[in-house]
């Protein structure tokens, strides 16, 4: 049945699959709540297209990333792809759970996820029972955790999204990566144009929020010079200098709308993930990717709006 | 190095430094196919078989130099600066779903499957296949699906088959040489270049096998591709069958009042069968608009958008079409008889 999955897998697009034996997870893990029975996780790993990072990469369009590298993967294909392989494992007569992430879902009472509308979020939702996706996908072999947290994998890097299978049928377990990629080079921290990831790694979800919505008016070309005129600390903000904790990250997030609804409540990466792209280029760099391409994906120096731009006068507040 | 499934392995993950310890067992063995698949040769005639596998019924690749004088807000390679080609795909439109609005039959099913599903979710999964295939290659590839929503800064029309559009008014180039943000092709300028389709006299992108019955989506890459030669004559003849089939009166020989067609394509006219004695009464100007004889504009149309409100919007905003497409059913037929249409 294991190679029947990976075939299936492949089929519906899933470009890494691992499996894990349920061994690898402490017995208060998630998963065992999600289904007792479980013998195995299966883990599904999709390319996000570099091609799709261009866009924010030379700052000419931010649509494409949104829609076709987070909205059209987590709402269309993650799924087909995991509704067609837990049935192909109900044919043989076991037990298949799927498991994708539910973005305006989560069981912290004050996180948020970038990715969504912060107000559209059911937060302190514990009886919705989720599993840890980095944790699962590093189990079941799909990578090892960068320093930012992001999963990264030998062929695309961090430019990967993934989902489960959980399962009563036991399959031989795929190995677990030995930490090779991330050498801590802190290239993520130095990317973020919002300081949201520490120089340890820790990401600050809502300060993340902020700034992948565009409150950085360095890398925003939808910004307007006088935004924020009305708060004092609008150079440090703009500048991505800011401390946003969360009651000042929700005000800012009520205000700032420089691109319209990407569908599913997602919103547009105004960032563009740069701390996945400094990632990105910097393994490719190094030459540990497998999946090569013809052309380096960065080739020069990003760009960024001098702070110059967004200092007013008096009379324009 | 064999790997489980037979295959030796020839790709980067079978070397030492990606093996672990003590065993002769390739980290990526799920993989094998997809690895082995990125040192194919890529050709324009595997992109064409596969897009046809994955149902495209037209495909065509097009040279960039055909964009030349394109506004760079339009132009392919301000989305990629080292784009060699953009390559184009069509997807049919079902006739039978013209078939029941022209018959006052059914209305929601040419939204829903014509217009949403085909370019919301089959377009895209056909993207990022196509794409995947291309980047296995080597080579980036920049997936273009229609953008509904959004209008370029300085494009003050709108799509009618959305509830509204958002104009990037704030936007600006973030550095000398390259345009505001976001760029948007021309769809119907890359369709010809691709030599799979040409604007019409109404606006809709024209196929010669399948007329206006057609959705369409690009990908830029710097793959670089034998080329298709590219429509050298349009499609349209401007035989003005569009202008006097719209119930709206939304086409002239300039081309289409996007503001006007979004008022009857959601069904402002007196024939949508829909509309009841109850909708707009005692408005002064109900018999004006139900005749198709009001002119919009941006600020009127979006007024008169929330009393339009026949059948619910689909999901990703878009508005249900009740003006039963009349002019591309005019058009397909005028093709049909004047140019023996291959479908």
């Amino acid at each position: 049945m294991r190679d029947k999955i990976i075939e299936l897998a492949h089929e519906t697009e899933a470009d890494i699959i691992g499996f894990s034996p349920a061994s690898r997870f402490n017995r208060d893990d998630p998963i065992f709540t999600l289904l007792p029975e479980v013998k195995t996780v299966i883990g599904l790993g999709f390319r996000v297209l570099r091609g799709s990072y261009r866009g924010p990469e030379e700052g000419t369009t931010y649509y494409q990333y949104t829609t076709m590298g987070v909205e059209c993967l987590e709402e269309t294909v993650m799924p087909m792809a995991l509704m067609r392989v837990s049935n192909l494992i109900e044919k043989e007569g076991h037990i298949a759970l799927p498991q994708r992430r539910h973005p305006l879902i989560m069981a912290e009472e004050n996180s948020i996820n970038p990715e969504v509308y912060d107000t559209r979020i059911y937060r302190n939702v514990t009886a919705e029972c989720q599993m840890n996706f980095e944790d699962a996908a590093v189990k079941c072999g799909l990578g090892e955790l960068g320093l930012h947290g992001k999963l990264l994998c030998d062929e695309f890097g961090p430019f990967l999204r993934y989902v489960f299978i959980l399962t009563d049928a036991p399959l031989e377990g795929t190995p677990v990566y030995e930490p090779h990629l991330c050498d801590r080079c802190g290239e993520c921290v130095k990317g973020c144009p919002g300081h949201a990831i520490a120089a340890d790694g820790t990401v600050d979800k809502w300060q993340c929020a902020v700034y992948y919505k565009g409150a950085c008016g360095l890398k925003n070309p939808f910004m307007l010079p006088n935004e924020f005129a009305d708060l004092e600390d609008r150079i440090e903000i703009i500048a991505g200098d800011a401390q946003v904790f969360p009651e000042r990250a929700r005000e800012l997030l009520a205000r700032i709308g420089f691109y319209p609804d990407c569908g599913h409540s997602y919103t547009a990466s105004i960032c563009g993930r740069a701390c996945d792209t400094a990632c990105y280029c910097h393994l490719e760099k190094k030459g540990v990717l497998t999946k090569k391409f013809h052309f380096p994906f960065r080739e020069r120096e990003p760009w960024k709006f001098p702070v110059e731009d967004f200092i007013i006068s008096k009379k324009d507040v | 190095l064999i790997n489980r499934f037979g295959i030796e392995e020839s790709h980067g993950n079978s070397t030492d430094k990606n093996t672990k310890k003590g065993s002769v067992v390739p980290r990526y063995l799920p993989r094998i196919k997809r690895c082995l698949r990125k040192m194919t040769e890529l050709t324009s005639q595997l992109i064409k078989e596969r897009a046809e596998k994955l149902g495209a019924a037209v495909c065509g690749i097009g040279k960039l130099e055909l964009f030349e004088g394109e506004s760079l807000q339009r132009h392919p390679k301000s989305i990629l600066p080292n784009a060699n080609c953009i390559i184009g795909f069509g997807f049919p439109i079902p006739k039978g779903l013209y078939l029941s609005m022209e018959r006052n039959a059914s209305f929601y099913s040419y939204t829903n499957l014509g217009v949403k599903y085909n370019d919301e979710e089959f377009a895209e999964i056909f993207l990022l296949k196509m794409g995947a295939m291309i980047e296995d290659a080597g080579y980036d590839a920049c997936l273009q699906k229609s953008v509904p929503n959004l209008r370029i800064k300085g494009d003050k029309q709108t799509n009618p088959e959305v509830k509204d559009t958002y104009e990037l008014v704030h936007a600006v180039p973030v550095e000398d040489g390259k345009p505001a943000p976001d760029v948007i092709i021309d769809f119907g300028k890359a369709a010809q270049a691709c030599g799979i389709g040409s604007p019409g006299l109404s606006g809709r992108i024209l196929s010669p096998r399948y007329g206006p019955f057609m959705r369409w989506c690009f990908i830029i890459t710097d793959a670089p591709l034998a080329c298709d030669e590219p429509l050298e004559n349009s499609v349209c003849d401007r035989c003005g069958e569009c202008i006097r089939a719209c119930p709206g009166r939304a086409i002239g020989v300039d081309g289409l009042d996007t503001w006007q067609c979004a008022v009857y394509y959601r069904g402002a006219h007196k024939s949508n069968p829909l509309m009841s004695e109850e909708f707009l009464r005692g408005d002064p100007e109900r018999e004006e608009i139900i005749n198709g004889e009001k002119r919009f504009d941006a600020v009127s149309a979006r007024v008169l958008f929330p009393k339009l409100n026949f059948l619910p919007n689909t999901h990703w905003g878009y508005a249900p079409c009740l003006c039963g497409k009349k002019c591309d059913i005019a058009c397909y037929k005028h093709l049909m008889k004047e140019k023996s249409n291959e479908r």
